[in-house]
């Protein structure tokens, strides 16, 4: 009898334990669409059986487990971060791309090449009044251009200092509303799907803005470290951080001051920001924009671009005249700028208002003396065959060129990358959605079945790769 | 054989790339078993017009469609690499987990007895 009742016992909780994975999976299907949720899976443990000592087998609900892979949610927080770095990039890179115009159509390499034009007629009517006046007119839209280009630069300068300080703060509320249900999971709220649902939601947003890892502890709460070193969040404490402006201690220019990202502590944490879309404002704004109009360590290339033109336009401008043994400085500079900061040319380069047109010298005091000489030496920087007509081993309109390029080249790779970590996500997701209740055995037999595939496309690709580049080198114009 | 067989061709060919892309996303084993068809297809496709592929020569159009199709490549490649990274990186989290780690510090191998393994 003793033995009826405990096998009727051993079934009724069996059936407790099979109702509780009814309700666990009924759970599952009311949530198939929350986002962040992950299916969870209830573990049936088997009883001991040995009818001499009364026990009687059968099954009992364990612990309600997870099914969340969190290798599966840290590649697809990885792959978001990646995503959220490259469309920052292709975003910054646009807005900068439109300040680098090379068709000559507009913009500094016009004005250049018009003023190089006002040149060669200058040339030709050394002592016309009209051709004095149009250089002085060309001059000074060159010395606008620059500082247009150098104004808009210092203007994607501000905006992205505007947007930094925006993620940051984006950063910080987002890691506080974990630290809310790192509160809840402490006050005893633990194996709550829905809440588990919004950790992982919440995680996966603050990924596309920063790179981070985030490790469930013990007591079920949340630790989350800027790049796996600064603490944002311990527990129920967030580690808010800033962000702040600031000029180096031994500053070689004086240029603008560099972003910096401080943790909660004081310290500077910005060079290990790096990585969405937090590392790609910071890397706009600490190496892309400093590398044309400068910071505290370097003049930029727009600055010693209109430096090195103006300086040869104006000693040219300016020959010495020999004729009575002793040099005499003739003629007037055209153009002035700051001679106190590198930093600060583009956007200072101006055309001298008190020159004249009448005071323009043509002629070159030699000996020998040439009539034309001066326009002539001018019009030459064009061709830039001399060495000392060159900026960085070529012309200046080549210089600029380079200087559009790196732009251009770097908003090509952005959108790329842009469009492949948009694929990457959707992939890291889908082998989220496939790790989700797979056995470790069938595991092991999926990545056997992996391993094969990947040698097999990967061959092919590196075929298809090397075929495509043969068809381009014999397509090529 | 013209130029614009050349591009036609060289579109055909990156049809079947971006085909495998979309396999890819998916990464499953199943999908991963259909890309090497569709990439020798992609090969047979060039493989039929190289030989008249210099008389395009400086064409414009077929030029551009041979970089479209070296980008849709150049994706499926780092598709599959990051594909083959996350499992490379969860085989290795396996090992540690079932084996611990080896003298040198580095994850044990992970110990795959031989087993039929069914589903259905």
């Amino acid at each position: 009898m003793s033995n009826l009742l405990a096998t009727l016992g051993s079934s009724a909780g069996a059936l407790q334990a099979f109702d509780q994975v009814l309700q666990v999976t009924q759970n599952n299907v009311a949530n198939a669409s929350t986002p962040g949720y992950a299916k969870q899976r209830l573990s049936l443990d088997a009883q001991p059986f040995d009818l001499t000592v009364g026990a009687t087998g059968g099954v009992r609900a364990g612990q309600i487990q997870s099914a969340r892979d969190q290798y599966a949610e840290q590649a697809v927080r990885r792959q978001t971060t990646a995503l959220g770095e490259a469309q920052q990039n292709a975003g910054s890179f646009t807005s900068l791309e439109s300040l680098f115009d090379i068709s000559g159509q507009s913009g500094i390499p016009k004005a250049l090449n018009t003023l190089f034009q006002s040149f060669s007629a200058w040339a030709q009517s050394p002592t016309d009044t009209i051709a004095r006046q149009t250089v002085i007119d060309r001059a000074t839209s060159l010395a606008n251009a620059f500082q247009q280009t150098a104004a808009a630069l210092a203007g994607a300068k501000q905006d992205t200092e505007q947007q930094l300080q925006g993620t940051v703060d984006q950063v910080n509320a987002l890691v506080a509303r974990l630290q809310g249900y790192n509160s809840q999971t402490l006050r005893g709220t633990r194996n709550d799907p829905a809440l588990d649902a919004q950790v992982n939601a919440t995680l996966e947003q603050l990924s596309q803005y920063v790179d981070f890892t985030a490790r469930q502890q013990a007591d079920g709460s949340v630790t989350v470290l800027l790049n796996g070193q600064t603490p944002l969040l311990i527990a129920d404490r967030q580690y808010q951080i800033a962000y702040r402006l600031a000029i180096p201690d031994t500053p070689t220019y004086a240029g603008r001051p560099s972003a910096q990202i401080v943790a909660s502590d004081g310290s500077d944490v910005t060079s290990q920001t790096t990585g969405g879309q937090l590392g790609a404002l910071l890397d706009v704004r600490n190496r892309v924009l400093p590398s044309y109009i400068g910071d505290a360590y370097q003049p930029g290339d727009l600055n010693t671009m209109a430096k090195q033109f103006a300086g040869r336009v104006n000693q040219l401008l300016t020959p010495l005249d020999n004729s009575s043994g002793t040099p005499v400085e003739t003629g007037v500079a055209l153009f002035t700028y700051d001679i106190t900061n590198d930093t600060n040319v583009a956007r200072t380069l101006a055309v001298d208002p008190s020159v004249a047109a009448g005071q323009l010298t043509a002629a070159d005091p030699g000996p020998p003396l040439v009539s034309n000489g001066i326009p002539l030496a001018l019009s030459a920087m064009s061709a830039a065959t001399k060495g000392a007509d060159q900026i960085d081993g070529g012309s200046y309109n080549q210089y600029f060129g380079k200087m559009a390029s790196r732009i251009g080249s770097a908003l090509n790779e952005a959108r790329d990358q842009q469009q492949v970590r948009q694929s990457a996500v959707a992939q890291a997701k889908n082998l989220r959605q496939q790790a989700s209740g797979v056995s470790l055995d069938a595991e092991a037999t999926i990545l056997i079945q992996f391993q094969r595939a990947y040698e097999a496309n990967s061959r092919l690709i590196t075929v298809l790769d090397q075929i495509t580049q043969d068809a381009i080198n014999i397509l090529r114009p | 054989m013209t130029a614009a067989n050349v591009a036609e061709g060289l579109a055909a060919a990156r049809a079947e790339v971006e085909r495998v892309c979309g396999l890819l996303v998916s990464a499953s084993p199943e999908f991963l078993d259909g890309c090497p068809g569709l990439l020798q297809r992609a090969c047979s496709v060039i493989g039929e017009f190289r030989p008249w592929m210099s008389e395009a020569r400086g064409d414009g159009a077929a030029f551009e469609e041979a970089h479209r199709l070296q980008s849709a490549v150049r994706q499926a490649a780092r598709l599959l690499e990051s594909a083959l990274d996350y499992h490379a990186r969860w085989n290795r989290i396996l090992g540690a987990m079932t084996g611990g780690y080896t003298e040198r510090g580095d994850p044990a191998p992970v110990i795959r007895q031989g087993r039929v393994y069914l589903t259905g």
